[in-house]
């Protein structure tokens, strides 16, 4: 079957030889939420925005519902939905006329959704967009992206400027809903709350490459923390190389590395790596989606200090 | 949708329905309208940008609708404003219908926006192309309307080359965009590799840097409205800091370079056009370095900081205007080429003996004295009234009057203007500057005349603001330049109103009358001109940078609060 979304080997940059994106491959199916995590500048907004066809690749394909968006932009537009962090809405306009222009572009607006929405943002769409808060100008592009009932809905930090009760409103109740019916959902964001409310699964980028790409549920049981003191993981190449090993850093006077394993695998593995007089030295552990974040792409200026 | 799209366009653009007929309509004249074209290849594209929003990216329609709309937007913000423009020019002066003006102005702004969207500027609608390509067009464009090509040729070629290039530009763009990026997604990313967007990486880190300082320094001025509100001054390079301040708007200096060299065409035309890009520059300015509130340097060294762009970038272009000015015209100030009407304008025309204002004398309103040869002979003098007075232009000459009248009036002109009697014939076998310095004393003069205006601006800062709204927002609102602008939008439709109304330059006018009291009183080599400008500008801006100290913590008081930290 083919992928809603599909990425393979893309490559982009925006300075000659400092690749943003270097080798992206991966697929969304129907009924996926995906949610794309990543540092600042680690390409996230990159991704979504080749996926609307914003951008060329330098290099692989980019394909949505088997298409590519650069060649068949209006075919694909109107099946996919998109929220930026920034989305630039025309300022003058009121919200009204804008959720009336989307209305009539896209035959299958959904009419009960759009005023389910009205209400539970509280929007007042007699209102200009320029006169709008951040977080209601953006609660009226997030309407004007879900009511036509997209396919495929891209999410670039979506709920950066809504206050909690609309972010939860949002991502709980409208994302869920439309993904019941069969929307996949691609998201980036920070928030790790987020992506732990919304499940399914995870891309972590990192340099440019997509370093994990897992369920969350799998991420969460499945992988672990193990920490060492250093005095035992000296070498931290060796440590690299164990079977699941995914990273290695020093923190203080400790090694943490994060393993692919239920924690009594790692534990066991460890133990003949280093010994069993060692065993009580060292710790697995389950640990928070966002602490595993940190886990793997954080401390590397740590590491130097130490 | 199209209408739509233009709506969304032109929601918050209507400043510039005031300045797209100023613009165009100096199309006429080969030397403004070359400034003036150029001017708005470079303002068109901020009025309706050739980007994209991303608002538009994400709607499900042809990007050929987009591009549809961008041009009607255009259309309408400066088509429909030279239309009402060169209406009301004609009924005002009909007399000075000429056919090419009004033929030549409609493809002239074609092609002023056309240009506007040509190479990069339509890619861009495509994808994001290289600013240093966008500004090296824009500099072709500038410097082939500065040549005059097409107004050297004859009226009716020029009207059918620039027509035909205007409506083949648009078929050609419309139709060049095609439905998908299918077209040009090879040479796009020929384009990306080798010109590879480094603004994008470059400038998101660089803001989102700016944006955390910015932040903390949005921080500082909430919670400093205390007299300490700047923070212990140390040294900071001026150069370095300079630098930052140039560096993101350094394309905006540019246009303000361009633009004072128009302005130093005097015409009210080209100083309001100056006024708005001076204006947008120091907006712009401001916005992106808001920053400077977190810096720790003095109010006083942010001030000068604040300033000097706008010093450089002026002074630079009015020194390149200058400078061509005198290289391309040399002669063009000579006795007869004043351009001045008066009550009698069709025989005044004619009148070889017409200088400018600033040699005329004032008489009793609304009388026309007569002047008398030693032989008897006499003629009703010319006159005009400006601000309820009338002047007489005591040389006025008919072509009634007999030849020797004319030839005494010629050599009593000339004797005022160039400081030697001329005999006509003479004259016009080879006319001569009107005095031998005349060239550096104008171009003294002028740049004296600029200092003064931004002396004035910056006199208008220290009347106006308080030493507590200095604290508050650490200055950096109050700028001068703001206020410079001021006084163009001020000056700006009053010198074209003299020049519509009255036919009369003031700026020219002004510029005279300060020579000719300069060759009555100085040596015509004298510094004597630029060094008053020079110690107006630095009398003013000490009295701004001592209003702005009057923000900062006393060094006394700062003193006694470090001891009491210690």
């Amino acid at each position: 079957m083919t992928p809603l979304l599909s990425f393979r080997d893309v490559k982009r940059s925006y300075t000659k030889s400092v690749p943003v994106l270097d080798g992206v491959s991966f697929d969304i199916g129907e009924g996926e939420i995906v949610g794309l995590l990543g540092r600042n500048g680690a390409g996230k907004t990159t991704i979504v925005r080749l996926a609307i066809g914003m951008l060329f690749p330098h290099a692989g394909t980019v394909e949505l519902f088997g298409l590519a968006p650069t060649t068949h932009p209006v075919e694909v537009k109107r099946r996919i939905g998109y929220v930026g962090e920034t989305q630039e809405l025309p300022g003058m306009w009121k919200a009204s006329e804008l959720i009336a222009l989307h209305r009539k572009l896209y035959a299958e607006w959904d009419g009960a959704l759009e005023r389910d929405l009205i209400a539970r943002f509280a929007l007042d769409t007699g209102k200009r967009i320029g006169a709008l808060s951040k977080g209601q100008a953006q609660q009226v592009a997030l309407l004007c992206a879900v009511c036509h009932k997209p396919e495929l809905l891209l999410l670039d930090e979506p709920a950066g400027g809504l206050d909690p009760v609309a972010r939860r409103e949002f991502l709980e109740t409208t994302i869920q809903l439309l993904n019941r019916e069969g929307t996949s959902v691609l998201f980036s964001s920070h928030h790790m709350s987020d992506v732990e409310r919304l499940g399914g699964r995870v891309l972590l980028l990192n340099e440019g490459r997509i370093q994990v790409d897992r369920d969350l549920d799998a991420l969460r049981e499945q992988v672990c923390v193990a920490t060492l003191p250093s005095r035992l993981a000296s070498d931290h190449a060796r440590l690299a190389e164990l079977p699941g090993c995914m990273r290695v850093r020093q923190l203080l006077d400790q090694i943490h590395a994060v393993f692919e394993g239920t924690p009594a695998q790692v534990q066991d593995q460890l133990v003949q790596a280093y010994g069993e007089e060692n065993r009580a030295h060292m710790q697995c552990r389950v640990v928070p989606l966002e602490e595993l974040f940190i886990e793997l792409l954080g401390g590397e200026r740590l590491e130097a200090a130490a | 949708m199209i209408l739509s799209l233009v709506r969304a366009h032109l929601g918050n653009k209507l400043v510039w329905l005031m300045i797209a007929p100023l613009g165009l309509s100096s199309a006429p004249w080969p030397t403004l309208g070359a400034f003036g074209i150029a001017t708005l290849a470079f303002v068109v594209p901020t009025a309706i940008p050739p980007r994209p929003s991303k608002f538009e990216l994400m709607l499900p329609i042809h990007l050929r609708v987009v591009l549809q709309a961008r041009l009607l937007s255009a259309g309408v913000l400066f088509g429909l404003p030279l239309l009402l423009w060169t209406v009301s020019y004609l009924l005002q002066r009909p007399t000075l219908l000429r056919l090419e003006w009004v033929l030549s102005v409609a493809p002239a702004s074609a092609m002023a926006f056309m240009l506007s969207y040509m190479a990069p500027g339509t890619r861009r609608l495509l994808l994001r192309a290289s600013f240093n390509v966008d500004v090296a067009l824009r500099l072709a464009v500038l410097a082939a309307f500065c040549a005059g090509v097409v107004y050297t040729l004859p009226p009716v070629i020029a009207i059918g080359v620039l027509s035909s290039a205007a409506v083949v530009l648009y078929l050609a763009l419309v139709r060049a965009i095609p439905d998908s990026l299918e077209l040009s997604e090879s040479n796009a990313t020929a384009f990306y590799a080798k010109w590879a967007d480094r603004d994008e990486v470059s400038r998101g880190s660089m803001q989102t840097v700016l944006m955390h300082v910015r932040n903390v320094g949005q921080r500082k001025e909430r919670y400093s409205s205390e007299r300490n509100a700047s923070v212990d001054p140390v040294p900071v390079s001026d150069g370095q800091l300079l630098w930052l301040l140039l560096s993101p708007t350094w394309g905006k200096a540019l246009y303000i370079v361009v633009a004072s060299i128009a302005f130093t065409s005097t015409s009210g035309i080209v100083v309001l056009m100056f006024s708005f890009v001076m204006l947008q520059w120091s907006e712009e300015r401001r916005q992106r370095n808001r920053w400077m509130l977190a810096l720790p340097c003095s109010h006083r060294q942010r001030l000068w900081l604040q300033i000097a762009p706008s010093v450089i970038a002026l002074s630079l272009g009015m020194i390149g205007g200058q400078t061509l000015k005198v290289v391309v015209w040399p002669y063009n100030e000579a006795i007869t080429d004043r351009g001045q009407t008066t009550e009698t304008p069709s025989e005044w025309r004619a009148s070889p003996t017409r200088t400018s204002l600033a040699y005329w004398s004032a008489t009793e309103k609304h009388t026309q004295p007569l002047i008398k040869a030693p032989w008897g002979e006499t003629v009703a003098a010319d006159t005009i009234t400006i601000f309820s007075r009338t002047l007489h232009n005591p040389y006025t000459a008919r072509e009634s009057s007999s030849a020797r009248f004319i030839e005494w009036q010629f050599q009593r002109a000339s004797q005022a203007v160039l400081g030697q009697a001329l005999s006509l014939d003479v004259y016009k076998a080879q006319p001569p500057d009107e005095r031998p310095a005349h060239p550096a004393t104008r171009a003294s003069v002028r740049l004296a005349f600029g200092a003064l205006i931004f002396a004035l601006a910056l006199l208008m800062v220290w009347l106006s603001e308080t030493a507590r709204s200095h604290r508050r927002s650490g200055g950096l609102d109050e700028l001068g330049d703001g206020y410079l602008v001021l006084v163009f939008i001020v000056l700006g439709p009053m010198i074209m109103w003299f020049e519509i109304k009255r036919d009369v330059d003031l700026m020219q006018v002004c510029v005279d009358a300060i020579l000719l009291h300069i060759a009555r009183s100085v040596s015509a080599y004298s510094i004597f001109v630029p060094l008053c400008a020079l110690l107006t500008l630095i009398a003013a801006y000490r009295l701004l940078e001592w209003q702005f100290a009057r923000s900062e913590t006393p060094a006394s008081e700062l003193a006694v609060a470090r001891q009491a930290a210690s």
